[in-house]
């Protein structure tokens, strides 16, 4: 059968190029008394998680709760102690399950990296996050160089001071945004095909009339979501990188008026070097409070200037477009998302669906529909999203797959091109609901425009 | 096992006193009665039975010694054989004053008569050398009729009463034997055949006293001794068929392993051999499975007399004469006696517990003590899984399918041929379920030593047996073989002994099979699979609301396309048991059926707020994190 895959067909770049030279930094070194903060063990015991990341020689770097550092000593040897354990007999540990605990390892020299979960899925990839985080502070010839410069026994707290809350908010990303099944997708924020040309063209021209040589992308992010990406020649940048990206911006100390000029390296595109990130609110203010922030990136340090120059026309160009701003600044403001009734009739049994392009990575979700409205409600039927695209990641044979639940009923449809995660009412039957998804693929080819990015504009 | 005399009747001995008068007895095997005779009936003619206790005394004329007494079944009539060729009737009318009537028959040839036999109240078969002939008595007229004559020649001849057959011996060393059946006034020949007697130089000719013609089990046998120089004797047995067209068979070989004088007794289907050297009795039973022909003794015992008997008769002497089928007479002291078996005894006499149910089961009338020692050896656990089957197997096939062609085959009516041959019917033990199930299977259950699972183990073998049998178990037995499996805790078999069909469905087995849920998860399945064999959807609408299998329900609604009445109950349990997601789901639902909205106005329209809706549709669309 012919499908037509909404959400664009030209692929996203998944290797990582390094072929633009970029700067390295030097990080201070700071000593700073960690902050021992009382810890509730319980609490704990309730996470749905929990994450450890220490050195090869034991020394705990990051744990995802505020413990007391006495606690997680203990248990923090007793992981390098496995780890190093099966290195030593020429193998690696990769998990460890026991009834309802999952718990799955990652050795990255020099870093170990642990999780403890209840839930089994993806759970390798989410640890390849983590590490990735690490490298965009660090980058990772410089983590490989700081033990060798500073000893085995150094405490790589120092160098990471102040981030620990990007690596919360990456792992509550993973786990708790509505979006992502997996990091390497994105999703664009729903907006008129005809404004998105307008911000996408305005941005490539802005950036391209500075002719500053190193700039080599420029990003519009709104809600975590994507409204604009243009890009210099052919440079690509990876949705990983992207989210690395997503997840520095979202970071609420940053959302003021002023301006950051943040290193950061991506290590997708190249992970020994360091882009500098111009990022900037321009109407996180009182007046106007549109969530939107431009990200320029270069690999220049001192394009700084350049860049903000780049902004002001940007900023400038846009507000002249009265028309545009206004739509621009509803749409920002609140995202108007895939209503499934838009797909007609016979739609009231799809509670809920989840559409990833496999060549774009970019993906869509429904908006909120009843009877998933409660946190607990669209919890479970994401978490039912997420076996099942785990499930069909294990399986690649696994094609459709149709399960009457007592509560609902799950519809994946899997090929080449795209991934579709179906939550319907219970009373459904296969027949219909296919039909009902037939129609959405449809709707959703018709309005692609909308809700993704189909061509990232270059200048 | 065997005992002398429960019944008995003793009779003048014979002598020959000093006064010249002389006593005779005589046997008369077809109608089972002793004659005494006093002066050859001059001073008196006694006949007794051990059957009814009639006496018949009367008075004939002293015209010499008779050979044989005969009397007709009735007692009416009276043939003796006086002289060698002829034969004389006597009319037993009592007659106080007078001698009684005879008169005086005989062959047309003049020969010397082999036999004297009454066929019918009124027919009395003659046998020469060279005929048969049948003649009518007319008692009225004290006149003889020839009715059929047929030519045979023949050495000696022996008659069997309760079949009317009569078998002649002829031929070198008289080892063919032919028989006939005398029936309604016509000789019907059958085919003869030779018999085995181990002929040799020192005995040249079968004897008469060597041959026997009994029934066992519902078949006509003619009874050989086969003497052998070297061997001990056998007991050869030839079954006769029930038609003319089929020629007898060898079928059996009793090893008697013993030479010399003996008698045999036929009593209830069973072959029993009296040895007076050794004063053993062998008792055989042709039913019992044997590789071959050849038969070992089942029993080896002696003769016990009853206590009624004081001081004890001697037993096994010479002066005791055998007749078939189990009559003992004391010459010397001037009894009659019977034989009868003591099954009660078969338990300590038959090591094999198989061999021994089997034993009682063939039995005539020991129903009751084959159902207790069946019981007791089951509860002695006496028996394997696999002889328990077979027992089963046994008592089952014999109401089954297999008794009606048995039955047939056993009766020769089987056979296109008409049978001509008739003799008494052998009707296996038919035990019946409910026999089974109120005298074996509940005490066993209620036997509280034994292992469930052994109890339960038994029962599904009766089971097997019954479905082999092609019989269909009675309710209440499938209650109990699932009950006991139940408290047995073998689920699995109970499982699949559902699941295959073995016990029929019902809606009681259905119930009971959830009630047991809670031991066996599974068999909560098998329940509802009954119910929906059996069209009960209401029923499992009901199961399912109990099981708050709500959307379940539901959609079995859907499936089964019931009809409205049972959704307001429905409804009703997902109020009580559903989240709210599930309700909005089934209002929807009844919605696009567009059900009755009474039905399911009882789930109200206020399941979300529109606050809710908006917060949430807030959060979904600007991504906010959040963690549960």
């Amino acid at each position: 059968m012919e499908v037509e895959v909404p959400g664009g067909s030209e692929a996203a770049d998944t290797g990582s190029e390094a072929s633009y030279k970029v700067s390295q930094v030097e990080i201070e070194d700071v000593e700073e008394n960690l902050k021992n903060a009382d810890v509730i063990f319980e609490h704990l015991e309730q996470l749905p998680f929990q994450v450890f990341i220490l050195s090869e020689f034991g020394k705990p770097i990051f744990v995802n709760n505020d413990r007391n550092e006495g606690e997680i000593v203990s248990l923090v040897a007793l992981i390098c102690a496995f780890v190093s354990r099966c290195q030593s007999w020429g193998d690696s540990l990769m998990t460890m399950t026991s009834q309802d605990n999952h718990i799955q390892f990652l050795h990255k020299s020099p870093l170990i990296f642990c999780v403890v979960s209840k839930y089994p899925e993806q759970l390798d990839q989410q640890l390849e996050v983590l590490f990735e985080q690490i490298c965009s502070i660090l980058s990772k010839s410089q983590l490989e160089n700081v033990y060798k410069k500073k000893g085995d026994n150094y405490d790589l707290r120092k160098l990471l001071r102040g981030t620990d809350r990007l690596i919360d908010s990456s792992i509550s990303s993973w786990r708790a945004s509505p979006i992502n099944l997996v990091d390497s997708s994105i999703s664009a924020i729903p907006m008129n095909p005809s404004d998105r040309e307008f911000l996408s063209t305005t941005m490539a021209s802005c950036l391209g009339a500075a002719k500053l040589d190193g700039a080599l992308f420029g990003i519009m992010i709104a809600r975590r979501q994507i409204a604009a990406m243009v890009r210099f020649k052919k440079y690509m940048i990876h949705p990983r990188d992207l989210n690395i990206v997503i997840n520095l911006v979202s970071d609420n100390t940053l959302q003021t008026d002023s301006q950051n000029w943040v290193p950061i390296c991506l290590p997708r595109f190249n992970d020994t070097g360091f882009f500098y990130a111009y990022i900037s609110y321009p109407w996180c203010n009182k007046e106007q409070d549109i969530p939107v922030c431009i990200v320029l990136l270069s690999v220049k340090r001192d394009h700084f200037d350049g860049l903000k120059e780049v902004r002001q026309q940007i900023v400038t160009k846009l507000e002249n477009n009265q028309k545009f701003f206004v739509n621009f600044a509803q749409a920002m403001k609140t995202p108007n998302l895939y209503q499934i009734s838009q797909i007609g009739s016979n739609s009231e049994s799809l509670w809920s669906f989840l559409y990833l392009n496999h060549s774009s990575k970019q993906v869509c979700m429904s908006a909120s529909k009843i009877p998933l409205i409660t946190r607990d409600e669209r919890w479970i039927a994401r978490s039912e999203m997420r076996r099942s695209s785990s499930l069909s990641s294990l399986h690649p044979h696994l094609r459709t797959l149709f399960v009457r639940g007592t509560k609902h009923c799950l519809f994946v449809w899997v090929t080449d091109l795209f991934s579709l995660y179906c939550i319907f009412g219970p009373f459904v039957t296969a027949t219909i609901a296919f039909q009902v998804v037939e129609k959405l693929l449809k709707s959703l080819k018709s309005h692609e425009q909308r809700y993704f990015i189909i061509n990232s504009t270059s200048f | 096992m065997l005992e002398l005399g429960a019944s008995f009747i003793p009779f003048e001995p014979d002598r020959s006193s000093h006064d010249g008068n002389i006593t005779r007895n005589f046997f008369d095997c077809s109608s089972q009665r002793i004659c005494t005779m006093r002066n050859n009936g001059a001073l008196g003619l006694t006949s007794k039975s051990l059957k009814n206790d009639k006496i018949m005394n009367v008075r004939t004329k002293d015209r010499g010694e008779p050979s044989t007494v005969k009397f007709s079944p009735d007692g009416r009539l009276c043939a003796m054989q006086r002289t060698p060729t002829t034969a004389d009737v006597v009319f037993l009318e009592k007659t106080e004053t007078s001698l009684c009537l005879e008169l005086t028959v005989n062959t047309k040839s003049k020969e010397p008569l082999l036999a004297v036999e009454w066929v019918t109240n009124n027919q009395l078969l003659l046998v020469n050398n060279h005929s048969a002939e049948l003649l009518y008595i007319n008692e009225d007229k004290k006149s003889s009729k020839l009715l059929k004559a047929t030519n045979v020649n023949a050495a000696w001849a022996i008659y069997y009463a309760p079949s009317q057959l009569l078998l002649i011996a002829n031929g070198q060393s008289c080892s063919y034997l032919q028989p006939f059946v005398v029936t309604h006034s016509q000789f019907t020949r059958m085919k003869g055949f030779e018999v085995d007697f181990g002929g040799s130089i020192s005995k040249e000719n079968f004897l008469e006293k060597d041959a026997a013609i009994a029934t066992i089990y519902g078949r006509v046998y003619v009874l050989v001794f086969k003497y052998s120089n070297r061997n001990a004797t056998v007991l050869d047995l030839y079954e006769l068929p029930f038609d003319a067209a089929t020629g007898p068979s060898f079928k059996h070989s009793l090893i008697l392993g013993f030479n010399g004088g003996c008698g045999i007794h036929v009593i209830d289907n069973l072959v029993v051999v009296h040895h007076q050297a050794s004063q053993k009795s062998l008792i055989f039973d042709i039913r019992v499975s044997s590789p071959s022909k050849s038969h070992s003794p089942l029993v080896v015992t002696t003769i016990e007399s009853h206590p009624q008997h004081q001081p004890p008769p001697a037993l096994y002497t010479n002066f005791w004469f055998t007749f078939l089928p189990d009559i003992v007479i004391d010459s010397s002291g001037g009894v009659m006696y019977s034989i009868r078996l003591k099954n009660e005894h078969a338990q300590l006499e038959i090591a094999d517990k198989q061999t021994m149910l089997e034993y009682l089961a063939r039995r005539s009338n020991e129903k009751k003590l084959f159902v207790t020692t069946l019981l007791a050896c089951l509860k002695a656990r006496a028996l394997s899984l696999r002889q328990i089957r077979k027992v089963f197997a046994m008592l089952t096939g014999v109401t089954g399918k297999s008794s009606a062609s048995e039955n047939s085959v056993e009766n020769g009516s089987g056979s296109s041929q008409k049978p001509v041959l008739d003799c008494e019917k052998y009707a296996s033990l038919a035990v019946t379920q409910q026999e089974m199930q109120s005298s074996v299977l509940i005490p066993l259950r209620e036997e509280v030593s034994l292992p469930e699972s052994y109890v339960a183990n038994i029962m599904l073998q009766y089971l097997r047996s019954l479905f082999d049998a092609e019989i269909t178990p009675e309710a209440y037995l499938i209650e109990m073989v699932v009950e006991t499996l139940a408290e047995a805790g073998e689920m699995s078999k109970l499982q699949q002994i559902v699941t295959y069909r073995v016990i029929n469905d019902s809606k009681p087995l259905a119930f009971l099979l959830l009630s047991y849920e809670a031991r066996c998860s599974t068999l909560f399945q098998s329940g509802v699979d009954i119910l929906a064999r059996n069209k009960a959807s209401d029923e499992i609408v009901e199961v399912m609301l109990e099981k708050k299998q709500i959307v379940d329900a539901f959609r079995f609604i859907d499936v089964r396309n019931l009809n409205d009445a049972l959704i307001p109950k429905v409804v009703e349990a997902a109020n009580q048991h559903c989240v709210r997601q599930t309700r909005y789901a089934i209002k929807e639902h009844l919605t696009e059926k567009k059900a009755k909205a009474s039905l399911y106005k009882s789930i109200g329209d206020e399941l979300y707020t529109a606050e809710e809706v908006k917060g949430a549709s807030e959060e979904q669309a600007t991504c906010a994190l959040f963690e549960i």
